[in-house]
C-alpha cells in the first residue's frame, strides 16, 4: 500500500516538472523544483544566515519604507510647489547648490530631494499592492487549476499561454488608453503583470503535493475540498509563490517606472521616480541631477529586493541547503 | 512632397526649396513683397489682381512655366472635389483664375480682398505642373514632385533622409551647394553631437534649455529667430463649468506671462500686445498693452463668476509645443494662486480631443499672411473651429471681421481689428501666452539666417559659406 502510493505521487510529481518548468525567467525554473515539505525547518535556520550584504538590502529596503512613510515630514519642500526663479539649482556640493535644495531642483523648480521622498510612496505602493494582487490571482488559478483539473484546468492554461504570448507593456498602454492612467488602473495593471507567472508556478506545486499521503489521508477522512485546498494544499506550497513575489516586485516597480517614463504613468504633478527619469533624460547634459537621483534610487531599491529574493530562495530551498 | 498637401513644420523645410510662389515675402528685409515668378503685379478695380509671369522659367522636367500652370495651381485647391482642404482655406476669397495669354494670369476675388498679394506670397501658394500632374496623377506627384524652385528632388533616400539636387535651370541666381540632404534626427542629444561632429551644418529645434551644450563649442553657434507664431490657450466657454466670462477673464489675468518668459525661455520668448504680431506693419497696434497679470483682479473676479471649485483640465501633449507641458504645469500652479482648481490633462499625438468635455487646451497660432486676416481672424473667426466648437462670438466680433477682410482702407481696417481684440478680450475664449524663439545650430562657417517660419530657405541670397 504504502509503495504504491509513493509510486503514485512520484509519477504525478515527474508530470508536473515539464509543465511548471516551462514558465519564463530563470528564477521561474529554479523555482519550480522547490519542494514544499521542509519549509518549516528553513525557516527556523533564517536568523543564523543572515549575512552583511542580505542586512545591508534589509536596511535599504527598510530605509527606503521609512522614506515613503514619512515622507511628509522628512521632506523639506512641498513636492509640488514651483519656484520658476529657482529653476535647475545644482544640488548641494555642486557650484551653484543651495542647503534649501540639497539634490537642486527641476525645470519648474521643484525640490529633487522632496519629490524622491514622495516618489517613492508610488513606487512602493504599486510595487506592493501589485505584487500582492497578482500572488493572490495567481496563486487561486493555480490552486483551482492544479486541483480540479479537466477543463477548467485547460481553460486557465490556456489563458496563461496567451497571456504570456503577448508583450505585456502593449497590453499596459492599451489598457492605459481604454482606462485613463489613474492610480487604481496602474495598480491593476501591476497585479495582473504577474498572475500567470503565478498561475503556472502554483499549479505545477498543487500537482506534486495533492497526491501526497497527507492529502489522501486528509481526503480519505472525508475533508471537503475548500478544507483540502486551504488546510493541506496551500500551506506547503506557498513559501515558493513568496520567493516568486519578490522577483515581481522588481518588475513591477520598474513597470510603472517605464510607464511613468514615457509619459503614461503617474499623471503630473504627482511625483514618481519613472517621470523623474523621463524629465530628466532630456537634461542628462544640462542637469544631470534630475535624473540621476532618481536613477540610483530605483538601483538600490530594485538591487535590494532582487538580493532579497535571491537569499530568500536560497533560504527556503531544501536542495541547496548544506 | 505636394506642396498644398504637406503643410505642416517639417513639410514646408523642403518645398520651400523645390516650388516658387507668384510673389515672395522677403523675411530678410522686413517682409516686403518682392517678384518672383510674377515679375510684376497690379490692382485692376476693387476684385481683380493681374499678373506678369517671369519669361524663361521652366519647371525641374523641363516643361516651361506658363499661365496655364497657375491658373491649374489654384483651380486644383479649390475644386468642389479636392482633397487638399488645408490649403482651401488660404484661398477662399478667390472666384476665378484666369489665363488672359502664356504670360498674364488674372485674379478674380468674391469681395476685395485686401491681402490677396499676401496670399499669393503664403502657405500654399507654390506653383505647380499642370502637364505634369495630369500625365502622372496626385499619387506620383506626391511621391516625385517637380517645381520651379532652386532644388530638385532626387530621391527619398532612406526612411528618414531626403536628398535633394541643385536645379541648373533655375532662373534665379544658382545655390552653392549640389547638394542639399533633410535628416531626421529625433533626439536632441543625438542631434546636438552630429552637428558638433560636423556630420551635419544646420540641427533644428534644440530646446531653450539644451542650448547652454552648443553656446560653449568652438565651431558652431545658436542662430535664434521668434516665430510668426504664438502660443496660445483656448477655453471651451460652451462648458458648463467655463461658460462665465468673468472666470475666463481671471484665468487670463491669473497667468504670468513675463516669469514664464524669464525663466523657461531663458528670456527669450516675446511678449504679445494682445493677439497681434508687429509683422502686421501699419495694422499693429504698438500701444495696446500687454497682457496684464493681476492676481488680486483675478481672485475677485473667481469669486464674482460664482466658480465652486469645480476641476478645469488643461489638456496638453508632452512634448509637442517647445515648453508646452512646462508651461502647463506652472499655469496650473498660477492658477491654483488665485482659486482655481486646475490639473493637468496629459495626452498623446493620436488622442481625439471630444470637443464637449475639453476645458483649457494648449494651441498655437500661426501668423500665416503678414496681416491680422492671418490670425486672429483665421484661427478665431467665423469660419473657424474655436467657434464651431467652443465659443458662441458675440455677433459683432463677426461683422467686424467679415468687414474688415473686405475692405482696402487701411485705417478702416485698423480699427475693426482693435475693436474685435476689444471683444476677444472681454468674452476671453482663450488668451495668448508668448511668440516663441525656434533655436537652429548651425556651423559657424555659414552664412545663413533662418525665418520666422519653419522654412528652411537655401536660396543663394541666404547661403554662402566663410
Amino acid at each position: 500500500m504504502r509503495a504504491e502510493n509513493t509510486e503514485v505521487s512520484r509519477t504525478v510529481r515527474g508530470a508536473s516538472r515539464p509543465t511548471a518548468g516551462a514558465g519564463t525567467g530563470a528564477g521561474r525554473r529554479r523555482l519550480a523544483a522547490l519542494g514544499g515539505e521542509r519549509q518549516g525547518a528553513a525557516r527556523r535556520r533564517v536568523a543564523g544566515r543572515v549575512s552583511p550584504l542580505i542586512a545591508l538590502c534589509l536596511l535599504v529596503l527598510l530605509l527606503f519604507a521609512l522614506c515613503a512613510i514619512f515622507a511628509g515630514p522628512l521632506a523639506p519642500h512641498d513636492p509640488t510647489a514651483q519656484d520658476l526663479r529657482a529653476r535647475l539649482r545644482p544640488p548641494l556640493g555642486v557650484a551653484g547648490g543651495a542647503r534649501a535644495h540639497p539634490l537642486g531642483t527641476d525645470p519648474l523648480g521643484r525640490d529633487i530631494l522632496s519629490r524622491l521622498l514622495y516618489g517613492a510612496r508610488v513606487s512602493l505602493a504599486i510595487g506592493f499592492a501589485g505584487a500582492l494582487i497578482g500572488l493572490a490571482i495567481g496563486t487561486l488559478c493555480g490552486l483551482l487549476s492544479g486541483f480540479l483539473r479537466g477543463p477548467i484546468d485547460e481553460a486557465i492554461m490556456f489563458l496563461v499561454d496567451v497571456f504570456l504570448a503577448l508583450p505585456f507593456l502593449v497590453l499596459a498602454l492599451t489598457a492605459i488608453a481604454v482606462f485613463g492612467n489613474g492610480l487604481t488602473v496602474l495598480i491593476l495593471l501591476a497585479g495582473f503583470s504577474g498572475w500567470a507567472g503565478y498561475t503556472r508556478l502554483a499549479r505545477g506545486q498543487v500537482l506534486g503535493v495533492r497526491e501526497r499521503q497527507y492529502v489522501l489521508a486528509a481526503r480519505a477522512l472525508g475533508a471537503s475540498p475548500p478544507r483540502l485546498l486551504l488546510r493541506h494544499i496551500l500551506p506547503n506550497i506557498v513559501a515558493p509563490l513568496i520567493v516568486l513575489a519578490t522577483f515581481e516586485l522588481t518588475s513591477v516597480i520598474l513597470l510603472e517606472a517605464s510607464l511613468s517614463f514615457l509619459g503614461l504613468g503617474i499623471r503630473p504633478p504627482t511625483p514618481s521616480w519613472g517621470s523623474m527619469l523621463g524629465e530628466g533624460r532630456t537634461y542628462l547634459h544640462t542637469a544631470w541631477w534630475i535624473g540621476v537621483f532618481p536613477g540610483l534610487a530605483l538601483m538600490a531599491l530594485t538591487t535590494a529586493i532582487s538580493l532579497l529574493g535571491d537569499w530568500l530562495r536560497d533560504v527556503l530551498d531544501p536542495t541547496l541547503r548544506g | 512632397m505636394d506642396p498644398a498637401d504637406e503643410l505642416s513644420n517639417v513639410g514646408t523645410r523642403v518645398t520651400y526649396n523645390v516650388y516658387d510662389t507668384l510673389i515672395r515675402r522677403d523675411f530678410l528685409d522686413n517682409n516686403k513683397l518682392v517678384p518672383a515668378l510674377a515679375r510684376s503685379w497690379q490692382r485692376q478695380g476693387e476684385t481683380v489682381l493681374e499678373l506678369k509671369l517671369r519669361e524663361g522659367v521652366t519647371f525641374h522636367n523641363g516643361d516651361p512655366l506658363t499661365a496655364a500652370d497657375v491658373k491649374f495651381t489654384f483651380d486644383r485647391i479649390n475644386a468642389p472635389d479636392s482633397t487638399l482642404s488645408d490649403a482651401q482655406g488660404y484661398f477662399s476669397t478667390f472666384k476665378a483664375v484666369e489665363a488672359v495669354d502664356p504670360l498674364t494670369v488674372r485674379i478674380e476675388t468674391k469681395e476685395p480682398d485686401p491681402v490677396l498679394e499676401q496670399r499669393l506670397a503664403s502657405w500654399a501658394s507654390w506653383i505647380v505642373p499642370k502637364a505634369y500632374i495630369e500625365r502622372v496623377g496626385p499619387q506620383e506627384f506626391a511621391q516625385k514632385g517637380v517645381g520651379t524652385g532652386p532644388y530638385r528632388i532626387v530621391r527619398l533616400a532612406a526612411k528618414d533622409q531626403l536628398a535633394l539636387e541643385r536645379f541648373e535651370g533655375y532662373w534665379e541666381e544658382q545655390p552653392p551647394i549640389k547638394t542639399l540632404t533633410f535628416r531626421v534626427i529625433p533626439e536632441n542629444a543625438a542631434r546636438v553631437t552630429a552637428l558638433l561632429n560636423n556630420e551635419v551644418q544646420i540641427i533644428t529645434n534644440i530646446p531653450p534649455d539644451q542650448v547652454r551644450t552648443i553656446r560653449g563649442a568652438a565651431n558652431v553657434e545658436i542662430r535664434d529667430i521668434p516665430l510668426a507664431n504664438a502660443h496660445v490657450l483656448r477655453y471651451n466657454a460652451k462648458h458648463p463649468v467655463l461658460k462665465s466670462a468673468q472666470l475666463r477673464q481671471a484665468l487670463n489675468l491669473g497667468i504670468d506671462r513675463k516669469l514664464l518668459i524669464d525663466t523657461l525661455w531663458d528670456g527669450r520668448a516675446v511678449q504679445m500686445r494682445s493677439h497681434q504680431f508687429a509683422e502686421y506693419g501699419p495694422l499693429y497696434n504698438p500701444e495696446r498693452p500687454f497682457t496684464p497679470y493681476d492676481k488680486e483682479r483675478a481672485r475677485a473676479l473667481v469669486r464674482e463668476s460664482g466658480y465652486q471649485g469645480e476641476r478645469i483640465t488643461y489638456r496638453t501633449q508632452a512634448d509637442y509645443y517647445t515648453n508646452g507641458l512646462q508651461a502647463g504645469e506652472a499655469i496650473v500652479a498660477m492658477w491654483k494662486e488665485i482659486g482655481i482648481n486646475a490639473e493637468i490633462l496629459l495626452v498623446s499625438a493620436g488622442d481625439r480631443e471630444v470637443p464637449a468635455e475639453s476645458m483649457v487646451a494648449n494651441w498655437s497660432n500661426s501668423s500665416v499672411l503678414a496681416d491680422p486676416d492671418g490670425s486672429p481672424w483665421r484661427s478665431w473667426g467665423q469660419e473657424s473651429g474655436v467657434q464651431k466648437n467652443y465659443w458662441s462670438a458675440d455677433p459683432k466680433f463677426n461683422e467686424l471681421g467679415a468687414e474688415a477682410r473686405r475692405t482696402l482702407d487701411t485705417r478702416k481696417r485698423y480699427d475693426h481689428y482693435q475693436a474685435m481684440l476689444d471683444i476677444w478680450e472681454r468674452e476671453a475664449p482663450g488668451t495668448v501666452l508668448y511668440i516663441p524663439v525656434e533655436n537652429y545650430g548651425v556651423s559657424k562657417d555659414v552664412n545663413w539666417s533662418p525665418y520666422p517660419f519653419y522654412y528652411s530657405d537655401f536660396r543663394a541670397y541666404n547661403l554662402s559659406f566663410k
